[in-house]
């Protein structure tokens, strides 16, 4: 047995970087294994049987098989013990709570709205998928703004989304916000003083300079990488 | 002091932090937030949660939002089985599933909760059965891979009840109060694991909130 664990996807998926930043952050030995999603595979046989929903990414550790890169995330760190990064060190009860509530805004506020405005001015563009409705965009970017507005009041009062410490809450931010700095609408985040300093924070951390090697340069990425 | 919940009971989000606190044996008091006078958007209301919506739960000096880490929360604080957190694999499958319902499950029953049952009765409008038509398409794609999954496990993160299996009660409590509750036949097993959730006693005990609250 190798020790390593796989991850089936590619870099450029935001929720891929999202797990390869927290496989990086816990130090774990890893392969990147491509899906080819231009040729359909993530609907082939053999990646259904991991991810039944056929999205990437799919993960393997051993016998254990994983999809929702929010879960892989939780066991890896868990794995690795990095129980600092789910806000649990010393089993604190209310550390671990707070990572939890700031990781379920980032799953049913945030990525929801800006999901939509990457898929509308980087993805389709990047896969061919046709032009951007900019109604869509629009309508994304004012619900963002709204979100960004309770951020903004969140990171006055802490360095990070859950409290003193960095957490998954702030790192699975990583790949939508990466694509969405791409575009004329990284304003949303260099707007607001509070929001780009926790961005640039983020970024400077040495788990996320080498993700963000993988990652895309806009107009940059070929229809076999997403 | 026992944990107070705000919000109504009849609020998918709010039952699913009801059962949980049900489960754990936790005392709680659950303390209303009327909508229809926008006190959800009041400044004590967001000063709990900071997008104005339900549930909240204080546990002493701890404000929590959020109904999934609320649930994490009272089952990490009382121990509770359901999130397997002494096994680091049984633990991973519970947060995969627990994941698959919101994004696979929650998503597509929001819209058809919404359009079937919240429009028609509380705003007088009309159900748009294009859009109910498409979600209960995602909603099969879903159901059918719970119902392969069902076949290899007694409950979706393995032989033993969790999180994920008890987080889908609300919402699949209302898709039985929709007209489309006969999709369910198509998946047998899938209606065999709603009905044994609905036989629990925690859970039988937050639906009769949930009518006392409508």
């Amino acid at each position: 047995m190798t020790g390593g664990v796989k991850v089936y996807g590619v870099a450029a998926s935001p929720f891929v970087a999202t797990v390869l930043v927290c496989l990086e952050e816990a130090g774990a030995d890893y392969e990147l294994v491509a899906v080819d999603m231009a040729a359909r595979e993530n609907r082939s046989p053999h990646h259904l049987a991991r991810n039944p929903f056929g999205k990437i990414p799919a993960f393997e550790d051993g016998e254990l098989t994983l999809f929702e890169s929010r879960a892989i995330s939780r066991y890896v760190l868990r794995k690795n013990n990095r129980m600092d990064l789910l806000g649990g060190e010393g089993g604190d009860l209310e550390g671990s709570a707070m990572a939890d509530v700031w990781a379920e805004v980032e799953a049913h506020q945030y990525s929801p709205a800006v999901s939509n405005i990457v898929r509308e001015c980087v993805i389709k563009q990047m896969i061919g998928a046709g032009e951007r409705d900019q109604a869509v965009v629009d309508e994304n970017v004012e619900r963002l703004g709204k979100v960004l507005d309770v951020y903004e009041e969140r990171l006055s009062e802490s360095e990070y989304l859950a409290g003193r410490l960095v957490t998954v809450a702030d790192l699975s931010h990583f790949g939508f916000t990466w694509f969405l700095m791409t575009t004329e609408y990284a304003s949303l985040v260099e707007s607001r003083a509070n929001v780009k300093a926790w961005w640039e924070r983020l970024l400077a951390r040495p788990a996320v300079k080498k993700v963000t090697a993988l990652m895309p340069a806009p107009g940059g990425v070929t229809t076999t990488t997403i | 002091m026992a944990m107070k919940v705000f919000g109504q009971p009849m609020s998918t989000n709010v039952a699913r932090v009801l059962v949980c606190l049900e489960e754990a044996g936790v005392k709680y008091e659950v303390v209303p937030v009327d909508f229809a006078t926008a006190e959800h958007k009041s400044p004590e209301h967001t000063s709990r949660n900071p997008f104005g919506q339900v549930p909240a739960l204080q546990d002493g000096d701890l404000v929590l939002f959020e109904s999934r880490a609320i649930s994490r929360y009272v089952l990490r604080k009382n121990s509770s089985e359901l999130l397997k957190e002494g096994s680091l694999g049984d633990s991973a499958r519970v947060d995969v599933w627990l994941e698959v319902e919101s994004h696979h499950f929650d998503r597509p029953m929001a819209v058809i909760i919404y359009q079937c049952l919240v429009l028609p009765v509380y705003f007088g409008g009309k159900t748009d059965e294009k859009i109910v038509e498409e979600n209960l398409e995602t909603l099969r794609k879903t159901f059918r891979v719970y119902e392969d999954r069902l076949s290899r496990s007694t409950y979706l993160a393995g032989d033993f009840i969790s999180l994920a299996d008890l987080s889908h009660f609300p919402t699949a409590y209302y898709l039985l109060a929709t007209p489309h509750a006969g999709m369910l036949d198509e998946f047998p097993r899938v209606k065999a694991w709603i009905d044994g959730m609905l036989a629990r006693p925690a859970v039988i005990k937050v639906i009769e909130m949930m009518k006392a609250s409508a």
